[in-house]
């Protein structure tokens, strides 16, 4: 890893010294792609993919910068927990005390809207996900405790590897109670009881190696034109068996009983990883992925360390993980190549190291269809998540506020964004990765995931959510002496620009026209149609000149709600 | 003109369209689009505003609801091989409510939190249907045991199964993603038949994106369940034009045209809903209210489900302002995973289950349409027999339901499967192999809907060519 972020550092000056994987990331096919973003719309186009948004400082501290130097300071700042925030805040000292669910979403928002590790909690939240557990649900309702220390695991590894990712996921309470692998115990036949089945079947289908063999390029292998299934019912029986006799960790001077199986012990920790208990662990032999016999005599936790490797070695894994990741970041629909070149890092970073996230990453966010701004008919980019429209808006204005605290309707931001943070409505998150719209992009055999939550009702709301928060939501504004925890926009020094000077009735020569351009640069990565601006630039010009916020507001709200900013491209 | 003459004259027009698209209908077929077909049809027949009204109402259950528990036998034989087989999961014989079943071989038990349903049953309104499933033909035991059988792909995964189980057909043999819904072909068959003066789509999702009533050439629109919103900017309202001369302006990159063709057809939609709705006189019945803290799980679930049938029948209720002689309505209810705590867990959502479906019945009586609208349970797949400890596993084969004034209910419909140690209902690595397919279950629905011709049939539901039987009965 140290090696690879040197030879990142190094990309710029010396070309010789790099290892030959990065080298194919930026020059490859003779084709060259620039190192540094040639302007502040590229620079914000980068940042939109890699962060919860651009901002002006952002964008230049990136423009004073170049890509690779960028993730590397990125990839090396420690990672901005929220379960120790989130203890602060509720005032918990005790380490096993409940925290409700709230103070959750509240760090949420305070990390992706502040933190400056923002590749990691981008990263982070794209994990969540592929790797979905959710407080929706009856397993871990209003469970703050069990949920953060999830998006812990989420951001501790979202640069590190893929392979200790999936064992930090699977055996932590909040995953073991959500598919229940948590207590799952051995076979009784006895008394007809098998394994129960939820885990083994979501981590291979979901976490890991999906539904049918795949090339590196993430297409499906044929064999005789036919898709070749990863797996069946026996091998979903035999991963069953080997997930069995975890539950939860007792630590010293805790009240929990001495075998937790029999009767669910709420006193146990949520927090720590989950512990075996051989009694309830099938130590028999069992069958598993392609034929591979895991031996009789192991002990739950070397026979799951070996199950873990046998998922994670298994050829899917690079394209399954890496075309996803490309979908939450970059692009709905990236080409086959593409995958392969990033499916090729997650296999190998360079130094032979498989399942690297921060060189896979890299790869993502370096690659030519990534930098390359693509034209229209590409289908390329993707509708920005719900979330992501309102962090970026708010970061693209600065956005500040007084207590830390969210604002009721912000904390039941699912309402009018039909989606929150761990809130997915079933292991199977938000969308699904391969969903479509019926008509013009189904049949072009395009997918637009995000699309299956933004409904008709979802697309009213989501345009009348920008209103709110450019109408109301900024400083000086009627919500900023309302409410503390209202989280605000700052405009005052774009009102500022427009403004006419004194004993003048027009706003500075070229003041319009550096608005729109800004704005376009921080929401649109610069790239706006002719007929957007000329629209927008109409209808500031007929609003007063002596009323500069209210043209500000005007142009961002009818930027922001445009179908050209609901589409990261 | 006779009704054979018509019937003949309508496959004969349907065939040279057919041989005009120059695509083969069937599992693996590419989209037709059947409204160009209809509405061909329509033309030459002539299409009416008014007549009869009839709604389907497809309640989804969502998880794979755990049907063994749903219906239970009660006799005692069978109700011991039930137990025997069902540690740990089984429902006390004394506590299963007794369903007057005609016909049935052995007495059969509903599930105790469905008080109401059980009474809906021995009153003749509901039906259960035994042990339907997703098939593409019907499957012997040594067939799915040798691995033979066809299948329909990705049985036991959720989202692949809530796909099929809704489309009944897959894109392409390396793209199981559904193309359209039989209830997407199903509306494009009648649409200009029965909805020609229809000023909304006939189908009306409550829960949202559904692969179930995607049409080729149509969709589906989703109605909130709260509030009908426009788009508004009290603070700028002239703002607000401006965004729509914005929304008119087609777009170059499908995914940003994508975008901007919902958003507008939502900000129409939601125009027509909210003046048709304005003018509705408030609904008399009483559903289930939101749940207030201290409320049993079953509060919530009754709540979410009842507040989409709440919408549903307000929408019923509308049905002349708004054009429609037909209306199709998607509604669904999450939790039914049961792997864990399935005891504690199945009764609160079969308990909200109940409470909803029982408002909405009620309301279908205080609107007059009780036998004009039909209900049915829908879920991806049942569940295993056997237990996992304190839950179920992804099962296959489930019983599900069908409520309404046209049901000719108190009765099972196809069979509760045998579940002694012996039995020949489950196949070797114990799932239940469904002997009713969701074709048939389908094509039950579509054909007292409106569908009677055996070829449009066939193209709505492109598998029930390989069952004999093509009507369940459960229908008047």
């Amino acid at each position: 890893m140290r090696l690879f972020l040197r030879a990142l550092v190094l990309l710029a000056g010396l070309w010789p010294a790099l290892p030959a994987f990065a080298a194919e990331l930026v020059f490859r096919d003779g084709f060259e792609t620039s190192l540094r973003p040639a302007t502040r719309g590229e620079a914000a186009r980068f940042l939109t993919q890699a962060t919860f948004g651009p901002s002006d400082s952002t964008v230049d501290a990136l423009a004073a910068s170049d890509y690779a130097a960028w993730i590397q300071a990125q990839t090396a700042l420690p990672p901005s927990f929220v379960l120790p925030y989130m203890r602060t805040q509720a005032g918990i000292g005790n380490p096993l005390e409940p925290i409700p669910f709230h103070y959750f979403r509240q760090a949420w928002f305070v990390r992706v809207l502040d933190a400056p590790d923002q590749l990691r909690q981008r990263v982070a939240f794209a994990l969540s996900e592929i790797l979905v557990v959710s407080e929706r649900g009856n397993a871990l309702g209003n469970d703050g405790l069990a949920l953060g220390a999830y998006y812990d695991i989420l951001l501790r590894n979202a640069l590190g590897n893929y392979r200790q990712l999936l064992e930090d996921v699977t055996l932590s309470p909040a995953m073991g109670r959500y598919l229940s692998m948590y207590r799952n115990r051995k076979p009784d036949p006895a008394n007809n009881i098998q394994s129960d089945e939820n885990y083994a079947r979501e981590v291979m289908q979901l976490f890991s190696i999906g539904l049918v063999k795949l090339n590196r390029d993430g297409t499906p292998v044929l064999v005789n034109g036919q898709t070749v299934p990863t797996y069946d019912g026996d091998v979903v029986r035999g991963f069953a068996r080997v997930f069995t006799g975890w539950a939860c960790h007792c630590g010293p001077g805790q009240p929990c009983p001495a075998d937790p199986f029999p009767v669910e012990p709420f006193t146990c920790s949520t927090e720590h990883e989950m512990v075996p208990y051989e009694n309830y662990h099938d130590q028999g032999e069992k069958r598993v992925l392609d034929g591979v016999v895991l031996p009789a005599g192991v002990t739950a936790r070397a026979e799951l360390e070996h199950a873990l490797d046998i998922l994670f070695q298994h050829p899917n894994v690079a394209p399954f993980v890496s075309r996803q990741l490309i979908q939450r970041l970059v692009t709905s629909n990236p080409s086959p190549a593409y995958v392969e070149r990033v499916a090729s890092v997650f296999e190998n970073n360079g130094q032979g190291v498989r399942g690297d996230l921060a060189a896979t990453v890299a790869a993502i966010l370096l690659d030519r269809e990534a930098r390359t701004p693509q034209p229209d008919s590409a289908a390329f980019g993707k509708v920005r998540e719900p979330l992501l429209r309102l962090t970026a808006l708010w970061r693209a204005f600065d956005v500040m506020w007084e207590n830390d605290e969210l604002f009721p309707n912000d904390r039941e931001i699912h309402e009018t964004h039909n989606q929150s943070p761990l809130f997915s409505p079933s292991v199977f998150n938000f969308f699904s990765p391969a969903y479509a719209p019926g008509g013009a992009l189904a049949d072009a055999g395009k997918v637009a995931p995000e699309m299956q939550i933004i409904t008709a009702s979802f697309a009213i709301s989501l345009a009348n959510d920008v209103s709110n928060r450019v109408f109301w939501g900024y400083r000086g504004g009627p919500m900023d002496e309302f409410d503390d925890r209202v989280r605000l926009i700052q405009l005052q020094r774009w009102e500022q620009a427009l403004r006419p000077a004194a004993g003048e009735n027009e706003a500075p020569a070229g003041a319009v026209d550096r608005l729109l351009d800004r704005c376009a640069e921080l929401l649109l990565g610069g790239r706006i149609s002719p007929a957007l601006r000329s629209r927008i630039r109409s209808r500031v010009l007929a609003l007063p000149a002596d009323e500069p916020l209210r043209r500000v507001q005007n142009a961002i709200y009818l930027m922001a709600t445009s179908p050209e900013f609901a589409v990261q491209r | 003109m006779s009704n054979d003459f018509q019937n003949a004259s309508r496959r004969r027009f349907l065939r040279n369209s057919l041989a005009a698209l120059a695509g083969g209908a069937g599992f693996f077929g590419a989209p037709q689009s059947l409204s160009l077909i209809n509405s061909a049809w329509a033309q030459q027949r002539g299409a009416e505003c008014g007549g009869d009204y009839k709604a389907l109402v497809c309640v989804f259950l969502l998880g794979g609801n755990d049907g063994h528990n749903l219906v239970v036998p009660r006799g005692n034989v069978e109700y011991g091989h039930y137990a025997q087989r069902r540690r740990g999961l089984s429902i006390p014989q004394a506590q299963l409510l007794p369903l007057q079943a005609q016909g049935a071989p052995f007495a059969l038990g509903l599930h105790p939190a469905m008080t109401r349903m059980a009474n809906l049953f021995n009153t003749g309104k509901m039906a259960v249907i035994g042990n339907v499933g997703a098939l593409l033909q019907p499957v012997s035991r040594q067939q799915y045991d040798d691995r033979t059988a066809r299948l329909p792909p990705q049985l036991f995964s959720h989202n692949d199964q809530q796909a099929f189980w809704q489309s009944l057909q897959v894109r392409s043999p390396t793209d199981i993603t559904p193309a359209t819904g039989w209830a997407g072909r199903l509306a494009e068959l009648i649409q200009d038949s029965h909805n020609p003066c229809g000023r909304l789509t006939m189908n009306l999702s409550l829960a949202g994106a559904n692969p179930f009533q995607a049409g080729s050439a149509s969709e589906a629109l989703s109605v909130d369940s709260g509030p009908i919103r426009a788009v508004e900017s009290d603070r700028e309202p002239g703002a607000v034009a401006e965004l729509e001369a914005v929304y008119a302006l087609g777009q170059g990159n499908p995914l940003v045209e994508e975008y901007r063709r919902a958003t507008r057809s939502a900000i129409d939609n939601y125009a027509v809903l909210r003046e048709v709705l304005a003018a509705a006189p408030a609904l008399p019945t009483v559903f289930p209210p939101a749940p207030e803290a201290g409320d049993p799980p079953s509060a919530r679930f009754a709540y979410a489900l009842g507040s989409q049938l709440r919408r549903a029948a307000e929408l019923i209720s509308v049905r002349a302002a708004l054009g429609q002689r037909r209306q199709i309505f998607f509604c669904s209810l999450g939790g039914f995973d049961t792997h864990d705590a399935q005891s504690a867990d199945q009764p609160e959502l079969l308990s909200g289950l109940d409470q909803a479906l029982a408002a909405f019945h009620q309301a279908t009586r205080d609107l007059n349409v009780e036998n004009a609208v039909t209900t049915f349970a829908a879920s991806e797949f049942g569940r295993s027999l056997t237990s996992n400890g304190d839950g179920s596993d992804h099962g296959w084969g489930n019983h599900l339901f069908a409520l309404g004034g046209a049901v000719n209910g108190g009765r099972v419909y196809g069979a509760i499967p045998d579940l002694s140690p012996g039995s020949t209902d489950f196949a070797g690595d114990g799932n239940l192999i469904p002997k009713l397919s969701v074709d048939q279950y389908g094509a039950t629905l579509a054909r007292w809907f409106g569908v009677s011709d055996a070829a449009l049939l066939d193209l709505c539901f492109p598998n029930l060519a390989n069952f004999s039987v093509r009507d369940l009965g459960f229908l008047a």
